[in-house]
């Protein structure tokens, strides 16, 4: 069943990463459907986190093949916990 | 000045002031790599200016066609354990090479491509032969960059090799624009050893080695299944140990092949759609499997959902990705294929599971009776592949690499040249890429040259590639081709005919005289069409010195069996 999942991913910034971490979803015609991008709290490392709708083993794919993008460090995706905008709001602040 | 590299190599200096064209000629030489495979351009002139000024430092091909020097590169790789190395120049140079970087990012192939580039200033300006290789290789490459400065080339170039050969290997590319290369800088270099955002398991955790181990020992029906991954870590002799303590039956990939000796008593062929029919019945008969380097390809499983119901599965990859991803396992162990046997092996109680294993004997005799005996050795009608590879694998002698395109050729021989020494066999596995075989056994027999490298290859494929039979007359490669003619693009027509009521659409070939295309070339050649001919042919195909090209006229509508069909369970594999 396809949810709404936060995916989080903590990398090594340079040109093209964006690139190599949406492909990840592209490839599978997974639609991002937010994305923010920012420098972490830790100095040089990228935070990217997206928003998509996917089953639980596509997106458990999906991390393992962002984390294995040479720049990244981590990658982990949140299941949303309900429909709520507000937990939606604090998903997002987790990754700052 | 001019010849960097004799006085790189005279008193390696730390900055030394070199250009980034030398600075990539001196990074080669730290990384070990003595040969190249490439084709020149614009852009990337003033690298070649540089090789020519450092005449007989580097072994430099010279293909006619740049995906021809990625096969090659890739021949070279998986024969040597050595990272391939590519130049070409940019736009249509660097797409050229696209389909080589597909098929070693999926075959695990270390390769390091260098792409010319238009000067810095005129990126993005759809300047003449500009294209975004960057952006075009991202999917098929494991990493890839552009050098925008020069003092960062032997940094970037040293990550390259680092992240192409380490883990899984692959293919990386990095992008050189012009001035860079003509630009000056000091050279010094430092190998990478590790990199902070990207960090191989190669230990496998021992907790779970120790439940591997305890679920191995109990099994009744342990089955191992492996693939390159042996290979790639050099694990052959942990594989044959570990085989012969657990007394386990073991089957190969594809890719597998040559990873155990095929004359083993515990090897019982290729798995998958043209594999050998004994393992994979016993798949599903299985109490207990153990999946080493290898990655549930579908051509393997078969229908994943009934695939190993009733086993349980081990799975041990050192990519991550892989595990769990095709097939769902009991347990996963991230590691590297040698480091998990050396922890394994000695945990394995020696077990007796002779009864097991002589049970795969009547399923062998049952494919050697339907199939296997006709392929090999029919006795009327037109000369089939399986007895000219039979025969190739005999007049060979001790030393042979097999180099197959793909096709129907690729699995007959496959099925029927056996393997005896590990890394023995360059195929396409993943990809299948028509056009492979003959560039990739350049790169083999330049990386061997002491072996006697044989490429099958189709009617069909080798039109793809078949100017590369000009580079074997110029370099002097003495490779042993041999065209299996059948007239058709044979797999497909089998398909066809299976599949779609032999309806064959777009699969009948008009060929070009192969013999007289391959003596235009400089390459000395013959035909064969006569049963009573085959051996003499062939003796002579090993008996002229330097490379030669045989053309075996076969059977037009052989088929390759056993089969499992699409759609179907490895264990529903049919005989005819
Ligand atoms: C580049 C490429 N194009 C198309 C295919 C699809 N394909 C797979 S096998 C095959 C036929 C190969 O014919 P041939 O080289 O004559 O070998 P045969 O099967 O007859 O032995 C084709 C067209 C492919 N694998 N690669
Ligand atoms: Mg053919």
């Amino acid at each position: 069943m396809k949810k709404e999942y936060l995916v989080t991913t903590l990398a090594q910034d340079r040109v093209g990463l964006l690139s190599r971490v949406a492909m990840v979803f592209s490839r599978r015609g997974i639609n991002i459907e937010r994305l923010t991008l920012a420098e972490s709290a830790m100095k040089g490392i990228a935070s990217i986190s997206m928003v998509i709708h996917t089953d639980g083993r596509t997106a458990r794919q999906i991390v393992k093949q962002i984390e294995k993008q040479v720049e990244v460090l981590q990658a982990f995706a949140a299941e949303r916990p309900g429909i709520n905008q507000h937990m939606e709001k604090d998903l997002q602040m987790v990754t700052y | 000045m001019r010849t960097c590299v004799k006085t790189y190599r005279e008193n390696k200096k730390p900055g030394m002031k070199v250009t980034g064209s030398e600075a990539v000629l001196l990074s080669l030489l730290e990384e070990g790599v003595d040969t190249l495979f490439g084709y020149p351009g614009g852009a990337i002139m003033p690298f070649y200016d540089a090789l020519h000024l450092n005449d007989g430092c580097f072994n430099h091909v010279l293909t006619r066609h740049e995906q021809g020097a990625i096969h090659a590169a890739q021949g070279y790789a998986r024969v040597t354990h050595k990272t391939g190395v590519v130049i070409t120049t940019s736009g249509p140079g660097a797409t050229n090479i696209l389909t080589g970087l597909a098929d070693a990012y999926l075959d695990s192939t270390p390769l390091v491509c260098f792409t010319g580039q238009v000067v810095g200033n005129l990126i993005g300006s759809d300047a003449f032969q500009e294209t975004d290789i960057l952006t075009i290789s991202m999917a098929v490459t494991k990493w890839n960059a552009r050098v925008n400065r020069v003092e960062e080339l032997p940094e970037l170039i040293a990550k390259a090799f680092f992240i192409a050969r380490s883990g899984r290997p692959g293919p990386v590319l990095i992008d050189l624009p012009k001035d860079v290369m003509m630009s000056k800088m000091a050279f010094t270099y430092t190998q990478v050893q590790s990199l902070r955002t990207y960090e191989p398991k190669m230990e496998p955790d021992p907790d779970l080695v120790a439940k591997a181990a305890q679920w191995l020992n109990n099994a009744q029906k342990p089955m191992i299944l492996f693939g390159q991954g042996v290979v790639l870590a050099k694990a052959e002799e942990e594989l044959r140990q570990l085989v012969e303590q657990s007394g386990s039956p073991a089957a190969a990939t594809l890719l597998g092949l040559s990873a155990l000796p095929a004359s083993h008593p515990l090897y019982k062929g290729m798995l998958g759609m043209h594999g050998n029919y004994a393992p994979n019945m016993k798949t599903g008969e299985a109490d207990l499997i153990l999946a080493i380097g290898m990655r549930f390809d579908d051509r393997v499983t078969g229908t994943v959902s009934t695939y190993l119901k009733q086993a349980r599965i081990i799975h041990v990859d050192i990519d991550p990705t892989e595990l769990n991803k095709n097939k769902e396992v009991d347990l996963q162990i991230e590691a590297d294929a040698k480091a998990f046997m050396q922890r394994i092996i000695p945990m394995i109680q020696p077990a007796d599971r002779t009864a097991w294993s002589d049970s795969f004997t009547p399923l062998y005799e049952e494919e050697f009776n339907q199939v296997i005996k006709q392929d090999i050795s029919p006795r009327s009608g037109k000369i089939k592949m399986g007895e000219v590879i039979r025969k190739l694998s005999a007049g060979v002698g001790e030393k042979a690499i097999l180099v197959t395109d793909v096709g129907q050729h690729q699995m007959k021989a496959a099925r029927y040249f056996p393997l005896d020494r590990p890394r023995t066999l360059v195929t396409s596995g993943g990809l299948g890429t028509m056009g492979f075989g003959l560039p990739a056994a350049i790169g083999a027999q330049v990386g061997c040259p002491d072996s006697t490298v044989v490429a099958i290859v189709g009617d069909g494929g080798i039109q793809m590639t078949i100017q590369e039979l000009i580079t074997i007359a110029q370099e002097g490669i003495p490779v042993k081709v041999v065209v299996l003619s059948n007239g058709y693009l044979g797999m497909v027509r089998q398909w066809q005919e299976l599949f779609f009521e032999s309806r064959y659409a777009s699969t009948t070939l008009l060929n070009p005289d192969f013999v007289k295309l391959s003596e235009a070339c400089g390459v000395p050649a013959d035909r064969v069409e006569k049963r009573e001919e085959l051996d003499e042919k062939i003796h002579k195909l090993f008996h002229t010195p330097g490379n030669f090209l045989l053309e075996v006229v076969v059977e037009k509508e052989e088929n390759v069996f056993p089969m499992v069909p699409p759609g179907a369970a490895v264990t529903e594999m049919i005989l005819k």
